[in-house]
């Protein structure tokens, strides 16, 4: 059984929001107004997922980065899109019922699962409680890296545009001269600008910065953050399966490992459990240099050519891995724990690693490191391509698992070394030492070494891993998103959207931008007036003129009352001047692109006011902590 | 130091201190010979590695048993290495058979449950190398 993965959740949106796109040629139901709600609803709330907390608030969007302004500009169209058809819906006295077409069943279940797969994201992160976001699997990097929001913002705006046409469709249908389909009409028209608008706003992005295949590749491969189901070898298997039995015992291992250093300190294996594994290490690195020499031999096969040189080099990392494992197996030699045996659950994982990557290795299907297995070498030659970029996925993947076991098992170790928990017997202590009793807490002289040898079994396993994900990339190897996401986690590949959190960038959010108004503000009246036609552009400026109103309300509310005496034409008062301020800054979609690229204004439906209509979970790249200013700010405006 | 002396030595152990002394010694013995062999073969390196990692886990389970006498034996740095992998192999299989069998019979002498305990695991790592380094049953 496969681990399920952000791409099974868009693939099957993609698939039903084709189909809802196509059974408009059969018959357009307005009824299907609440499900293509819930459908934006779950685009906002994954895009209000990514916005970086130095946006939140920020008014005017041209100095940010090109994907975080895309970010901020779609989602506040697509929460627009959200709120007209809400309104529409409730002046049409419109419920949110079970859809009654295939129109409305295709889009619910888009929804569902947009919000499923959203689900799974979050699957990785967690709330502390000091109210801090923090990563509770290894691909939590991965899910807020910048290669991650640039493939899910894109495909957002990609769904928006199709869904423009949904809801144009839809508005069409609502033609029908009721009385009470009237407003759901008018907030069906605004909705497809807005929808339009979403997807414009990513346009400079996208010239700017281009989502790749690659982001793409790796969102639709980030699994969910539980831990996969064991799969036990079998006997025969064929190298796809011993391939993904290994990527399963990898990935469990991982997660184990990733487990053991942030949650589960207190559990820390034993020496036995300890020594084992780093012999079981160096009997998996020794068995893929095996593998690794043989590819390298053989480099042609039908259909691809392997870089001989480059598998040679991995060969060679993978063999300095190995020895380096041996010598941390060594260097327990002595030392003791305060429990004994095989007892963590590592154990089986790496059991069941060691015999596949063995398998692969050896040519006996049934292989086993005991000698009435012993078996000669596995040939490669004149294997398909898809087999090798198999064996080559499945060496990655161990290796893989093995260098994040390196890093947990020393934080581990030098956590039990500075606790005192690490012993030796006190007969084996010179005679400065006076013990009385059996065992005394390890000296510094014999756990050091200890320590070194896991830092140099780290640092050697990382060099072959990385040699084996250019590799794994090269070939387009199944284990290719792993070497991906280690490269979006790693800060010194990619920027992310993090970096830029200085107070100077933030702006305080006095209010939610997106409240009513019925004519443009004087910015959107200014850049129009400049024959300005970029819908992003007019976007911003709709938003700057909804900020300045509201600072203007909350300005003269904190005023007070006007002294006595004043008259209106020496100053005039608060509330006079929020009016003017309503007035004078509109909030409502002043403009509507064509397909030529006129802008146009949009139907006065579209003026309502706001209310909200996405409960929002935790940001992903959010500092929920309550006493974050921005966010309280923004809650208090909602 | 070779097999045919360990095995002399724990056919002769009396008392639980001495089959625990005699265990260790053989243990370490395995460790370093299994360790020494690992790079002969690479067809039976993981044999090898697992039996020198289970040797390593039975000698500290009786090195840290509670009657296990204070003197250790003596070190074993290097064992000879000029032999036939098979060989050694099958000699390695039968000195752990001899140790299990010692264990087991002092865990069920012992009087301290921490011995008994510590016997018993270390007979159930000599049964695991046997099972690695033994030839194909017949």
């Amino acid at each position: 059984m496969s681990t399920a993965v952000f791409g099974d959740f868009l693939d099957r949106a993609e698939w039903h929001i084709q189909a809802a796109a196509r059974s408009l040629d059969v018959a357009v139901d307005p009824a299907a107004t609440p499900q293509l709600l819930r459908l934006v609803t779950g685009m906002v709330r994954h895009l209000d997922d990514r916005v970086p907390l130095y946006a939140d608030g920020v008014i005017a969007t041209a100095d940010l980065r090109p994907w975080d302004r895309a970010i901020a500009d779609s989602g506040a169209a697509l929460h627009r899109a959200a709120d007209t058809l809400s309104e529409g819906m409730a002046a049409a006295r419109m419920t949110d019922q079970q859809p009654a077409s295939d129109l409305g069943r295709f889009l619910e279940l888009a929804a569902t699962s947009l919000t499923a797969g959203r689900d799974l994201l979050h699957t990785h992160l967690t709330t502390s409680p000091g109210g801090l976001q923090e990563g509770r699997s290894e691909w939590a990097p991965v899910v807020t890296s910048p290669a991650v929001t640039r493939a899910v913002t894109e495909t957002m705006a990609r769904w928006s545009a199709r869904l423009a046409v949904v809801a144009a469709r839809l508005a069409a249908g609502s033609d029908t001269g009721a009385a009470e389909l009237a407003e759901m009409r008018e907030g069906l028209q605004a909705a497809t600008q807005w929808l339009w608008l979403a997807d414009a706003a990513v346009r400079p992005a996208r010239a700017a910065d281009p989502a790749t295949r690659d982001d793409l590749r790796l969102l639709r491969a980030i699994p969910s953050a539980h831990r996969p189901p064991r799969q036990p070898p079998g006997l025969g298997e064929s190298v796809r399966e011993l391939s993904v039995g290994v990527s399963a015992s990898a990935q469990r291992l991982r997660a184990r490992a990733f487990g053991a250093m942030v949650q589960a300190r207190w559990m820390a294996p034993s020496v036995d459990t300890w020594q084992w594994a780093a012999n079981a290490a160096a009997v998996t690195g020794h068995a893929s240099a095996l593998i690794l020499r043989s590819l390298a031999s053989h480099p042609s096969s039908p259909g691809t050519q392997l870089d001989s040189t480059l598998l040679s080099t991995a060969a060679e990392a993978m063999a300095r891995s190995w020895r380096a494992w041996r010598q941390v197996a060594a260097a327990w030699t002595g030392i003791s724990t305060e429990t004994s045996g095989r007892t963590a659950p590592i154990v089986t994982d790496i059991g069941d690693l060691v015999l596949r990557i063995g398998r692969l290795a050896w040519d006996d299907p049934n292989w086993t490191p005991a000698r009435p297995h012993r078996a000669g070498q596995r040939t490669w030659a004149d294997r398909t391509a898809g087999i090798r970029a198999d064996v080559v996925a499945a060496v990655h993947q161990a290796s893989d698992a093995f260098a994040q076991l390196a890093a947990a098992d020393l934080d581990l170790v030098t956590a039990a070394d500075r606790a005192g928990r690490l012993y030796v017997r006190t007969r084996e202590l010179s005679a400065d030492y006076d013990v009385p009793r059996p065992y005394a807490t390890a000296p510094v002289a014999r756990t050091a070494p200890l320590l070194e040898a896991y830092r140099a079994a780290g640092h050697a396993s990382r060099q072959a891993v990385g040699t084996l994900a250019a590799l794994a990339v090269a070939i387009d190897a199944p284990s290719a998103p792993l070497a991906l996401a280690r490269m979006a986690a790693d800060p010194h590949h990619s920027q992310t959207t993090r970096t830029s959190q200085h107070p100077s960038t933030r702006v305080a959010i006095l209010q939610q931008p997106r409240v009513p108004a019925v004519t443009p503000g004087p910015t959107e009246r200014a850049i129009r007036d400049m024959r300005v036609t970029d819908p992003a552009v007019l976007l911003r400026a709709t938003v700057i003129d909804n900020a300045s109103r509201q600072l203007i309300s909350q300005v003269s509310h904190l005023a007070g009352p006007r002294p006595s005496g004043e008259t209106t034409g020496q100053r005039q008062a608060p509330g006079h001047a929020a009016q003017l301020a309503a007035q004078d800054h509109p909030n409502a979609p002043a403009t509507n692109t064509t397909k030529t690229g006129q802008v146009t204004r949009l139907p006065r439906s579209a003026t309502r006011s706001r209310r909200p209509v996405t409960p929002r979970r935790p940001r992903l790249l959010h500092d929920t902590r309550p006493g974050n200013g921005q966010n309280s700010a923004r809650r208090r405006a909602e | 130091m070779d097999v045919p002396t360990m095995r002399r030595r724990l056919d002769v152990t009396g008392d639980l201190a001495d089959t625990l002394s005699a265990s260790w010694d053989a243990f370490e013995f395995v460790q370093v010979a299994a360790n020494a062999y690992a790079d002969r073969t690479p067809e039976l390196f993981a044999g090898f590695l697992f039996a020198a990692a289970a040797a390593a886990e039975g000698r500290d389970a009786v090195g840290f048993a509670p009657s296990m006498p204070a003197d250790p034996g003596p070190p074993l740095d290097q064992v000879a290495s000029r032999r036939d992998v098979d060989e050694i192999a099958d000699e390695l299989a039968g000195l752990a058979v001899v140790l299990d069998s010692r264990l087991q019979a002092a865990a069920m002498q012992a009087g301290d449950p921490e011995d008994r305990a510590a016997c018993e695991h270390a007979a159930e790592r000599a049964r695991e190398i046997r099972d690695l380094l033994a030839p194909a049953r017949r």
